[in-house]
Order: structure tokens, then sequence, then C-alpha cells
């Protein structure tokens, strides 16, 4: 088991060398220069001439790439071109407020969700059932700036529960993990359902009924492990895309997350920026799969037996 | 020719309702089983042999299986008067049943020794059932103990499987060892009737004598009752006390092993083709004589005889009524080939 868990932290080096050459890559030959950016329409070519060499700019792409990547390995992941500060500190002050707003979300959803998805997978084509699929259809369809914003005048605005704009307490997460919670939460409704009556079908469900167990036992205890494979795939995708910034949430709710960062540093071709977050991203992601990947050996003992 | 009946069922009906019209599954089965005995109910795909054992564990698809009409005495209790509660305190413990195939009847992620010690847990929480309380009726929080423990290395190795295997997976077990998990499954309560749906089916030839040998053997240490679904004549011949033979929904046929197996006496024209399409080392004949045509529509059968279709003795009277049952003792014919005369 820890071979196979050392093995899949091996393999994510190579992952984060290809996302970074690629980032590098797209992010080199955008066009418009950085430093032009940085000093304004005004600045004298010049400056901007200046500016380019100090910023190495003028090197060769294979040369920028190489010593931005040794610099990376020593820790240093360079001085934003917008702020002029490390790029560390902005990601140190972002990153708890996506974080939060991520896991808060996917807690919502699974939370509502999947009892949601057992009780409309139990009592197939009732009332219950078909209001679920109306609602997730609902949710899914529904823009979720859109949501946002139907979420603020009515909370905010009306009854004046919970703020709608920053992200200083945790009142200001209500609303915004409501927003980016509600396509997970259908997409996870619908995927209980359907795994949950797949498994309903299978043998030894009736094997578990003709040994005397009650409907919640065989529900709870025989169903729901056997169905949690693909629920936690769901899961763990969504939390990932989460991370990866619900961009719109947080413009609509104005935090100042990863997501928004990413934004505003590609606008302003801010490429230590975008290499930071990116990198943080894709690592976060790869480690949510690796967790997902050993749930499902926790979960299923002939997954175990594969992870030699 | 001892013991009390312990199952009665008397003109039992069941249908599904499904998409395309009402599949009349069974149409008026009587049986009568004692302790200790063992029944075989034999028949082909779709004569309704697993709907009988699903109609007497009250297992039928909730959605689309019925009992429309009859009665299943139990210990002379209707098991269909029953309310879902009650029924899952018999379930198990004194009616259990074995399912047709191994690889997919076990829980692929509990252990083996779970799955069986399951059993015990949930009919020992029975005791406790007096009153209405939700999480001890849930069953979700069931405890194992040392004496259950105990129990379940002793069923373990008295079906043949190592105690220090119980930890282990389905997954890592073979076929016939599953089989067996699951007939210790069905026997760790002393169950007073064990419903075997096709249990050596799904098995090799030299594993099936394995499991049926074990069957035999538990059974006359235990005396339980059996029914035995199968439909392999050579099983059956070597197991069974009583047969009855299902076509279509109906019992056409019912006797001792003797009865039926003796080619001597009368049968019904099926019974007689079954053991036509079953090669014999004694006859020289150069083929086999099969069963031709196939199995009448569930949702259309013919009001007369369900047979008449394929019957080589097809008379008018097959055509338009049903024959009744003409016993003799213990065997029994549905068919107007005997009508004629009272008895057989």
């Amino acid at each position: 088991m820890y071979k196979y868990i050392l093995k899949r932290l091996l393999l994510m080096i190579p992952v984060l060398i290809g996302i970074s050459f690629v980032i590098f890559l797209i992010m080199s030959f955008m066009p418009g220069n950085p430093a032009r950016l940085l000093l304004g329409e005004k600045a004298t070519p010049a400056a901007v001439e200046k500016l380019t060499e100090e910023l190495g700019l003028n090197d060769p792409f294979f040369f920028r790439y190489y010593s931005y990547m040794k610099n990376v390995l020593q820790g240093n992941f360079g001085i934003s071109y917008r702020t002029g500060m490390p790029v560390i500190y902005e990601i140190r002050a972002r990153f708890p407020t996506t974080l939060k707003l991520a896991f808060f979300s996917i807690i919502i959803a699974i939370i509502v969700g999947i009892p949601i998805g057992i009780l409309s997978a139990v009592k197939q084509y009732s009332f219950i059932d078909t209001l679920s699929t109306v609602l997730s259809m609902g949710f899914i369809s529904v823009p979720p700036f859109w949501l946002g914003l139907l979420l603020i005048i009515l909370f905010s605005l009306k009854l004046g529960w919970v703020p709608s704009y920053g992200s200083d307490s945790l009142k200001h997460f209500i609303l915004p993990a409501l927003t980016s919670s509600a396509c997970s939460f259908a997409t996870l409704l619908r995927m209980t359902r359907s795994t949950i009556l797949e498994v309903i079908r299978q043998d030894y469900i009736k094997t578990a009924y003709a040994k005397g167990a009650s409907k919640p036992r065989v529900i709870f205890i025989h169903t729901l492990r056997n169905a949690l494979i693909p629920l936690i795939t769901v899961i763990g995708i969504n939390f990932g895309n989460m991370l990866g910034g619900s961009i719109i949430t947080e413009s609509v709710f104005g935090m100042s997350g990863l997501g928004n960062l990413l934004v505003l540093s590609i606008r302003s071709k801010d490429v230590p920026s975008v290499m930071a977050s990116t990198l943080l991203l894709a690592t976060l992601f790869g480690i949510v799969n690796l967790i997902v990947d050993l749930a499902y050996a926790f979960i299923d003992p002939r997954i175990k037996f594969h992870y030699r | 020719m001892n013991g009390n009946p312990l199952l009665e069922i008397e003109d039992l009906f069941t249908v599904y309702n499904t998409e395309i019209g009402v599949v009349k599954a069974i149409n008026g089965i009587s049986l009568q089983l004692r302790e200790g005995m063992t029944l075989g109910l034999v028949g082909e795909t779709g004569a309704g042999k697993t709907t009988t054992a699903l109609s007497i564990m009250r297992l039928l698809p909730e959605k689309t299986g019925k009992v429309i009409k009859g009665a299943i005495k139990f210990e002379g209790k209707n098991l269909l008067d029953l309310d879902e509660f009650e029924m899952e305190k018999i379930r198990g413990k004194e009616i259990s049943m074995i399912f047709q195939d191994p690889l997919s009847s076990l829980n692929p992620i509990m252990t083996v020794a779970d799955q069986i010690e399951e059993v015990l847990m949930i009919h020992q929480s029975d005791k406790k059932k007096k009153s209405y309380n939700f999480l001890q009726n849930s069953q979700l929080f069931l405890r194992s103990n040392t004496k259950i423990e105990r129990k379940t290395d002793e069923i373990l190795e008295l079906v043949g499987i190592s105690s220090d295997r119980k930890r282990e997976f389905p997954h890592q077990f073979s076929g016939g060892m599953k089989q067996r998990v699951s007939i210790a499954m069905a026997l760790i309560c002393n169950p007073k009737l064990i419903i075997a749906d096709e249990p050596t089916t799904a098995l090799d030839v030299t594993i099936q004598a394995q499991v049926i040998e074990i069957m035999e053997k538990l059974k006359q240490q235990l005396n339980t009752a059996m029914i035995l679904i199968t439909h392999d004549l050579g099983i059956v011949a070597s197991i069974c006390d009583e047969i009855a033979i299902m076509y279509a929904g109906e019992i056409i046929e019912f006797g001792t092993v003797e009865d039926i197996f003796d080619r001597n006496k009368k049968h019904h024209p099926y019974t007689q083709g079954l053991f036509d399409s079953i090669p014999r080392l004694d006859d020289d004949k150069p083929r086999l004589k099969p069963i031709r045509g196939l199995m009448p529509d569930p949702t259309d059968l013919p009001a007369s005889c369900k047979f008449h279709p394929r019957c080589d003795f097809c008379m008018d009277i097959c055509t338009k009524q049903n024959p009744l049952p003409l016993k003799e003792q213990m065997h029994m014919i549905r068919c107007h080939l005997y009508s004629g005369s009272k008895e057989l």
C-alpha cells in the first residue's frame, strides 16, 4: 500500500512538469509585452525595453523555462509582475478562501445530495423521486452567476440574513457555498439514485433480505457501501473542479480567491502568478485523485488487491 | 413417511405486472412438505420454480410481483398474512434460501465471517424487538460476540472451510467454496426449511457432487426440510424424497422419487419427454428425443391444458378443458390421457 502511494506521488512529477511546460509555453506566446502592461500606455519605449531586459523576457524560450523551473525547485516562485511582491504572498492570502469555499460546497452537496438520492432510489417513480429529478435538472441547468444573484437578492437584500460581499467571516461563505454546490449536488443526487438502483438489483441484496435483514439495514449496510465507488469518484472530481476556482462564484460574491487571482493574472500576463497558481492547483488535483483512489481500496477489498 | 406438515401451499397464484402485460407465473399450485423431507421442484426455465420460492420467502420484486390468490402456511401460519416485520423474523431463521449463482449472491465487500455472523446478529436482535424502537429495528448497529464467532467457526468447519479463512472476502474463494459459504449462511440458525434455488447450476460437475453431498449430509444431521429447485434429474434422484414437476406455473405431476422414476408407471407426457431427453447408456437409440416446441407465452396462456401444443398425445378435449388432478396415494398427474379412469 505504501509502495503504491509512493509510486503515485512519483508519477505526479512528470505530470507537473508537463503542465508547467504547456502553461509556460502558452503564456510566452500570448501577444503583448508584460513590461508594456506594467508601465502603462504612456511609458517611453526605452523604459519598456529596460524593464523587458530586467524581467529576462528577451532570453530564448527554453532558457527562460529552464531558469524558471530551477527557481521553482529551490522554492522560489518568483515576483509577481502585477504587484511586485513575491507570488507566494498573494497565493497564501487567497488560497484559504478557495479551499474553504470548495470544502463547504462539497459538504453541502454530500449532505443534501446523497440522502435525497437514496430516498428517490428507494421510492423510485414516487412523487419524491419525480420532484428530486425535476429539482436536480433545474440545478444543473441554472447558471451559477444567476443563481448567485438570486440568492443575494433574497437572502441579503430582502431578508438581510447574510452579507452579500467579501470573505471575512464564515457567514460570508454561506451564499457562495450554496451557489457553487448547486451543480455538484445535482450530479451527486442523480449518481446516487442510479447507482443505488443498480446495486439494489444485485443478487447479494436478495441474499441480504433472505437472511432476514430489515430494509434500512439492506439499504445502508449492503447497498450504500457497494454504491460508494462511483459516488466518491464524482465527489473527487467535483471537489477538484471547485479548487480550480469557482471563478464565477468568487466574482459574483467579490471573494478574493484563487479563481479571481488566476483571471487577474492572465489578463495582466503575470506569468509567475499564473504558473504558481496552476502548479498548486494541479498538485492539489493530483492529491485529491490519489485520495479518491485510496478510498476505493478502503471500500472495496477487490481493488485493494491490485494496489501493490 | 413421518412428520407433521411443515409447509402447505394451497392454490397459489402469482403474477408479474410487467409492461408487456400480466405474466401468469404460478397458476394454482398446491403442495405439502413434511418436516425433514426433501422436495424436488423440477421444470424448465420459466416454469415458475423460482417464483414459487420467492413467493414463499415473500421476496417477489416489490413493484411487479404479486401473489393474487392462495395461502402459504408455514407451521399452520399463513405467511401471506404476516407483516414485513414478522416476515423478517422468519427469513433466515425459520426459512432460509440458497441462491443459484454463488459468484453474485455474496456481498463482495464484506468478509465471509461478517456475512455469516450477520444472520445470527439479526436474529439475536429479534428478541429485543418487542417494543418499537427505530434504531433497534433498523438493525444498523449490530454487535458480534464470542458466542457468535464460535458458532461461525463451527458452521464453516461443518461445510468444509477452514475457519482461518473466515476474514477473507468472497473474491478470494472458488465458486464451490462460495456456495458452501452460502450453505453455511443458510444453515447457521438451524432453519426448519431451506429453499435451494438451483444451488449447483453455476458450478462444475465435480464441485456439484461435493456441494450436493454436503447439503445431504447436513440435512440429515440437522433434520431440515428442503425444497430443491433444479432442472437436473440426476440430482433429484439422488437427494429428494418427493418430486413436483412444474410446467407453465402448474404442478403437472407429483410423486415420490419411486413414483416418478419408475418408468413402468403412468406419467404425464411432459415428464415422459423430460426422461426421453436424457442420454441413457442402456438404450441404443441413435438420437435423443427432445420435447418439440417452446413453453407457451406466460402473458397469454391457454385456458385448457398448457402443454397441449407440444404434446404428442394431444386429444380434442386437451384444447378445451384444463385437466383435473388425478391421484393415487402420493402420485398425482394432471392429464386428460388418464381422465377416463377415476384413479391412476
